[in-house]
């Protein structure tokens, strides 16, 4: 049952679908060294048992931790054919069933195989590897005058306030795909990674202001409204598993441009993220100034700028 | 504040509050009962009524006293019996306090009124400005707006007047636009549009009343129905910039406006074209004749009773058809 189910299965549809030297191939799609001989311990030139082989190859990529690499490959396989040939693995639907007993899940959009978030979200989305770079739009989000706040408010207040806060804002991040990947009561740090992930990133911060006018009315335990500021930039960063460890030159700049260089209640967006921003939306921006760095502004409610514009 | 007091005649309370009266910010506005014409103040928000023996022996008189105010005060009964069914029956009636004569203390009375001010936000009725200003952080918190979770519909009955929030939201198509999408293409828009709305609407306890072709009337009735449909428009305000790009992956924004009134309105479930009354034409009046493209604007009557934590977020404008009329520009005195 399990991973040694889904193993066998792996195995049973590579030597089924190729020959001892395709499988060597196959595997090399994965992994370019890859020697079979090596693998199995055979003798060069002898001819290797499909079976054997086979079953190495799927030893030696779960042994490394490349399974959903494997998976991937006998669904892209079965789907698209290999070096030009059809191929057809006859078991490919137990195989999609048992990888999804195991956690694992495909997503035809992203054509790749992650780890299954049902039972919640994943900082990684589910295939982010350690040690490897992506590119992410990166959002830092901080409650202005927190340090006055909790030395004028009592705890309880405090706590209950952020606390509806924080469930505030990570159902705007959550529904446009993105993860918190750090907290600290009043504010943390924010990553977007598919689809369309800068835009993304501005939609939430533009929700996330708005619904903060609501919060402020029907939520906040405290004498006064919460402000905040939001920063962004997109640009790279290595993953770890500890996201709270995560740092980069980007994400140093998003959190510089949120604390030095963003007013409150507005949100602000550096240079170079700008011009990935949907064209209507960079409409509403204005460039500015703020402590020595030109940064993008955006403020509520953007529709006073047409009218401003219009001289209404 | 200035709250109207209804007493007996000869009665007792009128000594004891102006004890009161001396050491809190309230100011009582004493009425015999027995004699009028009252002189009430109008805009009062909390009234103080005296039973005479018991709830059935008063009530003709409170009705009577009621009707002289324009919106329905928040109401404490000083009564003199301690049957429970007899306190039952007024807070039925819409009282939100009842106490009895022999618990009267300074402290009773206060938090009576500070309850009854909760109760007002949660009736709809506000507390006046000055108010606000004096005790900022009192205000603040009691100030919180509920959004009311249980409510039916279906409980309003058809051909009757209700005192109701109208929230109309309509849309202008530019003339590139009409020529832009095909006319089917503009009524899905309008139909995603709609639907999107009534779902924030919903949220804040509204419902959508009925919509032609490039506008829509909302009601709010239940609970502190004049911020949640401030809060809900203010929301919708912002969010159709989102709605526009995010959802309806439109490359040309749409102008809109939004119009908030409240009064009390001639209601029917469906037949909704052969509805007249004042309040409908005035809503729709600001909406086309005074209100401005891509802003939202609330009359007096919804700005009186904002709640603390939301009016500065409105500036006066102007006046139209005997209506204060505020305009929403975020431009918060603390922000």
């Amino acid at each position: 049952m399990g991973i040694s189910k889904l193993k066998r299965l792996l195995s049973d549809a590579i030597s089924r679908a190729f020959m001892t030297q395709d499988i060597q191939l196959f595997g090399r799609e994965i992994d370019k060294n890859l020697d079979l001989y090596e693998l199995t311990g055979f003798p060069r030139g002898c001819s290797i048992p499909r079976k054997d082989a086979a079953d190495q190859i799927v030893d030696y990529f779960f042994n490394t931790k490349r399974i959903s690499h494997l998976l991937e490959l006998i669904i892209k396989v079965h789907k698209f054919g290999f070096k030009g040939e059809k191929v057809i693995i006859h078991n490919i639907n137990h195989i999609i069933k048992e990888m999804n007993e195991c956690g694992y899940q495909y997503k035809s959009d992203l054509e790749k195989v992650v780890f299954s978030e049902s039972s919640g979200k994943r900082t990684d989305w589910g295939f982010l590897e350690e040690g490897k770079s992506y590119n992410f739009c990166f959002i830092s989000i901080d409650i202005c005058g927190n340090s006055k706040l909790v030395r004028k408010y009592d705890s309880y207040h405090i706590k209950e306030t952020y606390k509806n806060f924080k469930n505030l804002i990570t159902k705007c991040i959550l529904s446009r795909n993105g993860r918190i990947w750090s907290w600290e009561g009043d504010g943390g740090l924010v990553a977007f990674l598919l689809d369309d992930f800068v835009n993304n990133a501005v939609f939430t911060s533009i929700d996330i202001l708005n619904s903060l006018i609501i919060f402020n009315a029907t939520e906040n335990f405290l004498n006064e409204d919460i402000n905040i500021r939001i920063g962004i930039n997109a640009g790279q960063a290595e993953y770890k598993k500890s996201t709270n460890l995560i740092n980069s030159d980007s994400i140093e700049l998003t959190k510089e441009i949120e604390k030095k260089h963003t007013e409150k209640s507005t949100i602000s967006i550096s240079r170079h993220t700008y011009q990935y921003v949907n064209a209507l939306i960079r409409e509403f921006m204005v460039e500015k100034e703020i402590n020595g760095l030109s940064v993008y502004q955006l403020k509520l409610p953007i529709w006073n700028k047409i009218n401003n514009c219009e001289g209404k | 504040m200035i709250i109207d007091v209804f007493h007996l005649p000869e009665s007792q309370i009128e000594l004891k509050l102006k004890l009161i009266e001396k050491v809190e910010n309230f100011k009582f506005n004493f009425i015999d009962i027995s004699k009028e014409p009252y002189n009430i103040t109008k805009n009062c928000e909390i009234i103080i009524f005296e039973e005479e023996y018991s709830y059935i022996s008063s009530v003709d008189t409170f009705d009577n006293i009621i009707k002289l105010y324009e919106v329905f005060p928040a109401v404490i009964i000083i009564t003199a019996g301690r049957d429970m069914f007899n306190v039952v029956r007024w807070m039925r009636k819409g009282a939100s306090d009842c106490v009895w004569i022999g618990d009267f203390t300074h402290e009773i009375l206060k938090n009576s009124i500070r309850g009854s001010l909760q109760y007002v936000s949660a009736k709809k009725i506000g507390v006046n400005k000055d108010f606000r200003v004096e005790d900022e952080d009192f205000n603040y918190s009691h100030q919180k707006i509920i959004i009311p979770t249980n409510y039916d519909w279906n409980s309003l009955e058809d051909n009757k007047y209700y005192d109701m929030v109208l929230m109309m939201i309509s849309f202008y198509l530019d003339k590139d636009a009409i020529g832009r999408y095909s006319e089917i293409n503009i009524e899905k828009i309008f139909d995603k549009i709609k639907e999107e709305i009534n779902s924030i609407v919903k949220r804040f306890s509204g419902q959508l009343w009925f919509w032609h072709n490039n506008s829509g009337m909302f009601t709010f009735y239940f609970g502190d129905c004049i911020n949640c449909a401030t809060l809900a428009s203010i929301y919708i305000f912002n969010q159709l910039f989102l709605i526009y790009i995010e959802n309806l992956k439109l490359n040309k924004l749409i102008d809109f406006k939004i119009s908030l009134h409240y009064g009390r309105a001639f209601y029917h479930k469906k037949d909704t074209e052969n509805i007249t009354s004042d309040m409908l034409n005035s809503i729709v009046h600001i909406q086309n004749q005074y209100a401005e493209i891509n802003s939202l604007y609330i009359t007096d009557a919804i700005y009186n009773s904002l709640s603390t934590r939301i009016f500065s977020l409105f500036t006066y404008v102007g006046e139209f058809e005997h209506k204060k009329i505020y305009r929403y520009n975020m431009q918060s005195e603390n922000s």
